[in-house]
């Protein structure tokens, strides 16, 4: 059983019951910070102690069932991913609900057993692992969406939980027809489902395209993430611009490649209606995203748009896309929750949630929307911001992959999430009478979004901090 | 020296049932514990029964000496074993919350009431160990006459009117399976199985006169059984009862019934005459619709008692699905389901027991705050309410992998599908009462007393058969296997 792999899945297990220890009075706040810093620590350990990819089965729990954990290249860009954004989005929370005490504990029990399933998610080694923890995911971030207890909340939380209990249902199915297929359950590199019939892979392909596309957010099935928006920021920060609905992502990604193989993937013939599935959530995306006065639910939207850039990959079977769409996990994940951070500090700190009511915002926080304004220029795909490198992997993924249309699309998208977002930036440093004055970098409300700001630039200069990885992990899925 | 093991069990339940009664009114704290000992020893033994014909082989015993076709026989395989084993063990964990149930009862209803869970107890066993239909008819009744009794143990009219409407529909039940055992000794001339089916299988019968025979059986025995859509009886039955009693009809006696109609089938018939006659077919829409239709019904009520109760209409489904489907996958997944159901089904109703005792009625608002009223009793709630919805790792989830396996087997695609789909259901109306429990806003006061005897027992025994289920399936495999040869 390997050590690092025992902490990142169960010692947010252990950090969710310290989060009620009496004789701690912080304990609310230190135990999520601490499981964080040590679970992001431990993947980081998984990529430098050789034999990391190694296998370690923890119990079976009938022939062909086992819980088995194994950090390949694609566990382990996911798994580093949402360890590493877990240490500030930790203290993000922690400095938000100072703001909004509510159910503190409560919040950090949830938010905290939210990173095992994430965890497990990330380094599951088999279909079994993967479903087991995909189910725990909607049962742990259930209780952060419905956190306020509104009305709004909880007609919320039940059109997640409607949401996400059928989709893990058909994940079941997809599993099942697996299962009865192939014989075995492991992820194998080359996928399982090389020999089966046409109809076969057919069926499990559209399986799993509905049941992850529920997390992933395809269009039509998205409806419960703008929904979603009423839970907390921190939560609409990590989770549903990175955790979960990466998670959804990376269920696609895992089980195209590793249960259907991308051999089989392309005796099922299906890419071309999957990627029109994954443009039409694009530009559809955009265009809700538009609309939207609420700066959360704008957020949200762009969210579902930007997802289909990474399904596009995902759907697509071709090298360059798959390595351009696994820049954009990362990039993406980046840039969204800096955006979500901006988002809610302003709400904390003026209680602003609409768009037409930030006129003068950024002479009044001028860090935050600093920090906001790089993420939405990366979004845009701006040189040299993070998300402009992803954007070019695309667009030469499409033209190796023989799709120049997809290039349409992503210069149509860009257009549109420059309409989406400039308005915010030049009503917030352009309009209104505010003066310029320095919100100060004191609180984690204010420094977690510079710092991920920062990393989204970072990342932009330095390809090669991202690039070698994303292209091993493509190397690993497709051979 | 074994061999006569089965029929001590019965005899030892039958003969201190009666002996309640006498003691209850002077010694009504003793009796409750001689009652529990009594059902523990027998649930021991059953255990030990259990081993002993897992590794020697099945034992057939002739009651008083007169051998079959003629004498009594008992017989105790792997199958019929382990269900005594499940159903005294059950029935002896529940009768842990006696003595606190019968707090207020007076003691002639307290007395009765302990000699019908025992009777009902032997009566279960009788059932599943006899081998031929006289017997197997006689412990059916008594069975029968048993539940009629603890639903009724309640004064009030409800109780009472849903007493004789199972009363009633019960005996429609009891002629159906009384004609089919009239008609299988006027064709065979015998009423032990062994011998009827080797004449069956020997002589060149119109193929309609066995079709006939296990139409009447099923009939009766799912009227019993309370499946859909002969299960009208059920949730008015199961709702009226004592908790004690709803815990023991939903979680045990149901299930008697399904095996009692697996031993009938498989015995006379064999697996492949089933499917080829079409009863295996019937079984399993009987079965589907039951899984169906009971949850649907489940969805609208707002009585928790009469949910729980359609519920169980829909898990029943998975027991006679799993018989059904046959083979050793179909069959283990029936038994393991009927463990399985009985422990989250008891824990259910009891855990419920206690908030309806608290708020004063049975409508599931009462649920509302109930998670800082009891909290552990409510976890236990939310446990068997997610294996219900067969959340991974839970024993639920176990039954339905396996009832896929079977499924997929049989080459019947629609399998998982429909488990599948009710398993979704489940989530629709388990989970917004365990929402309410948790993040309900109702009285958090009130609570004096907030034990409920039994329940970390069944709590234990699901988490642990979810947890570990390989040793038991090899095991019930092993029976399967028993039943089908």
């Amino acid at each position: 059983m390997n050590v690092l792999i025992l902490i990142a899945v169960a010692l947010p297990v252990l950090g969710a019951v310290a989060v009620w220890l009496p004789s701690l009075r912080r304990a609310p706040l230190v135990a999520p910070l601490l499981t964080a810093v040590l679970v992001a620590l431990a993947v980081a350990g998984l990529k430098l102690m050789p034999g990391g990819g190694e296998t370690s089965t923890w119990w079976q729990v009938a022939p062909g069932l086992s819980i088995a954990f194994r950090a390949d290249e694609a566990a382990w860009l996911f798994a580093m991913l949402a360890a590493a954004l877990w240490v500030p989005a930790t203290a993000y929370a922690n400095s938000y609900m100072a703001h909004h005490r509510h159910k503190v504990r409560r919040f950090f029990t949830f938010f905290t057993l939210s990173l095992t399933a994430t965890m497990g998610i990330a380094l599951s080694a088999n279909f079994f692992t993967l479903y087991l923890f995909y189910e725990l995911l909607t049962f742990v971030t259930w209780p952060l969406v419905i956190h306020n207890e509104t009305p709004g909340a909880r007609r919320a939380g039940r059109i997640y939980l409607i949401y996400s209990l059928a989709g893990a249902a058909v994940v079941l199915a997809a599993m099942v027809a697996t299962w009865w297929v192939a014989g075995t359950l492991d992820f194998t590199p080359g996928g399982l489902l090389a020999g089966a019939s046409p109809a076969v892979i057919r069926l499990t392909v559209i399986l799993l395209t509905l049941g992850f596309g529920v997390k992933a957010a395809v269009m039509p099935l998205h409806a419960w993430l703008p929904a979603a928006m009423v839970a907390p920021t921190p939560v609409s920060a990590l989770l549903h611009a990175v955790a979960v609905v990466n998670a959804g992502c990376f269920g696609l990604l895992r089980t195209f490649y590793s249960v259907v193989g991308s051999a089989a993937l392309e005796a099922a013939a299906l890419s071309t209606s999957l990627l029109a599935l994954a443009s039409i959530t694009i530009i559809i995306g955009s265009i809700f995203a538009l609309r939207q006065d609420l700066l959360k639910r704008r957020l949200a939207y762009s969210t579902v748009s930007q997802l289909g850039y990474i399904t596009l990959g995902v759907f697509s079977g071709s090298p360059g896309l798959l390595l351009g769409s696994l820049m954009h996990f990362v990039n993406h994940g980046l840039m969204k929750i800096t955006l979500f951070f901006c988002a809610g500090a302003i709400i904390t700190r003026t209680g602003i949630e609409h768009i037409s009511k930030m006129e003068g915002i950024g002479r009044r926080m001028p860090w935050v929307m600093g920090a906001f304004t790089l993420a939405a220029l990366g979004m845009v795909g701006i040189i040299p911001i993070n998300g402009f490198q992803s954007k070019w992997f695309l667009f030469q993924g499409a033209l190796t992959a023989g799709r120049p249309e997809v290039i349409v699309i992503l210069l149509a998208s860009a257009l549109l999430n420059a309409f989406y977002f400039f308005p915010i930036i030049g009503a917030a440093f352009f309009k209104g009478e505010e003066k310029w004055q320095s919100e100060g970098l004191s609180s984690a409300l204010i420094w977690t979004p510079v710092l991920t700001a920062a990393l989204c630039i970072v990342f932009g200069l330095i390809p090669s901090l991202l690039h070698p990885f994303a292209a091993e992990t493509v190397q690993s899925l497709i051979n | 020296m074994f061999n006569n093991l089965p029929v001590l069990i019965v005899v030892m339940l039958l003969i201190s049932a009666f002996l309640a009664p006498l003691f209850v009114r002077r010694f009504r704290r003793a009796t409750q514990v001689v009652a529990g000992v009594v059902t523990w020893t027998a649930a021991g033994l059953s255990a030990w029964l259990l081993a002993r014909v897992v590794q020697a082989g099945p034992i057939r015993f002739a009651v008083g000496g007169w051998p079959a076709p003629w004498g009594i026989e008992v017989t105790a395989t792997p199958l019929s074993a382990f269900v005594v084993t499940v159903a005294t063990v059950i029935v002896a964990i529940v009768m842990l919350g006696l003595p606190r149930e019968q707090r207020d009862w007076p003691s002639n209803r307290a007395g009765w009431y302990i000699t019908l869970l025992l009777l009902l107890t032997a009566a279960m066993a009788g059932m599943t160990f006899a081998n031929d239909l006289f017997n197997l008819y006689v412990f059916f009744e008594v069975t029968a006459l048993s539940s009629w009794g603890i639903v009724a143990a309640k004064t009030d009219r409800s109780a009472a009117d849903a007493s004789f409407k199972y009363l009633m529909l019960g005996a429609i039940g009891s002629s159906f399976v009384l004609f089919a055992i009239g008609i299988t000794y006027v064709v065979t001339g015998y009423l032990n199985m062994s011998f009827a089916s080797a004449f069956i299988a020997a002589a060149q019968l119109h193929p309609i006169i066995p079709w006939v025979i296990a139409t009447f059986f099923l009939v009766g025995l799912a009227l019993k059984a309370g499946l859909f859509p002969m299960h009208i009886w059920l949730p008015d039955a199961h709702s009226a009862a004592p908790t004690s009693a709803s815990a023991l009809l939903s979680g045990v006696v149901v299930k008697v019934y399904a095996v009692a109609m697996a031993k009938v089938f498989y015995g006379l018939f064999g697996g492949a005459s089933l499917e080829a006659m079409g009863i295996s077919e019937m079984v399993r829409l009987a079965a589907v619709l039951s899984i169906l239709a009971g949850s649907l019904f489940a969805l609208v009520q707002t009585d928790i008692k009469r949910l729980l109760a359609y519920s169980t209409v829909a898990q029943i489904g998975y027991v006679f699905l799993g018989f059904g489907l046959g083979g050793t996958v179909g069959v283990a997944a029936a038994l393991y389901h009927i463990l399985a159901h009985g422990l989250m089904k008891a824990s259910l109703f009891l855990a419920s027991g206690k908030v309806i005792e608290l708020r004063g009625s049975r409508n599931i608002k009462g649920f509302a705050g109930a998670g800082r009223l009891l909290p552990l009793p409510m976890a236990i709630f939310t446990l068997a309410a997610l294996s219900m919805v067969g959340l991974p790792l839970l024993a639920g989830f176990t039954t339905k992998w396996y009832l896929f396996n079977a499924g997929l087997e049989a080459r019947l695609y629609w399998v998982p599908v429909v488990v599948i789909l009710s398993s979704l259901l489940n989530a629709a109306y388990f989970l917004p009462i365990v929402w309410r429990i948790w993040f309900g806003q109702g009285e958090a006061e009130g609570a004096a007393d907030r034990r409920v005897p039994g329940l970390i027992p069944l709590a234990v025994l699901l988490v642990a058969v979810g947890l570990v289920p390989n040793p038991l399936l090899n095991l019930l495999q092993q029976a399967a296997a028993w039943l089908i040869s």
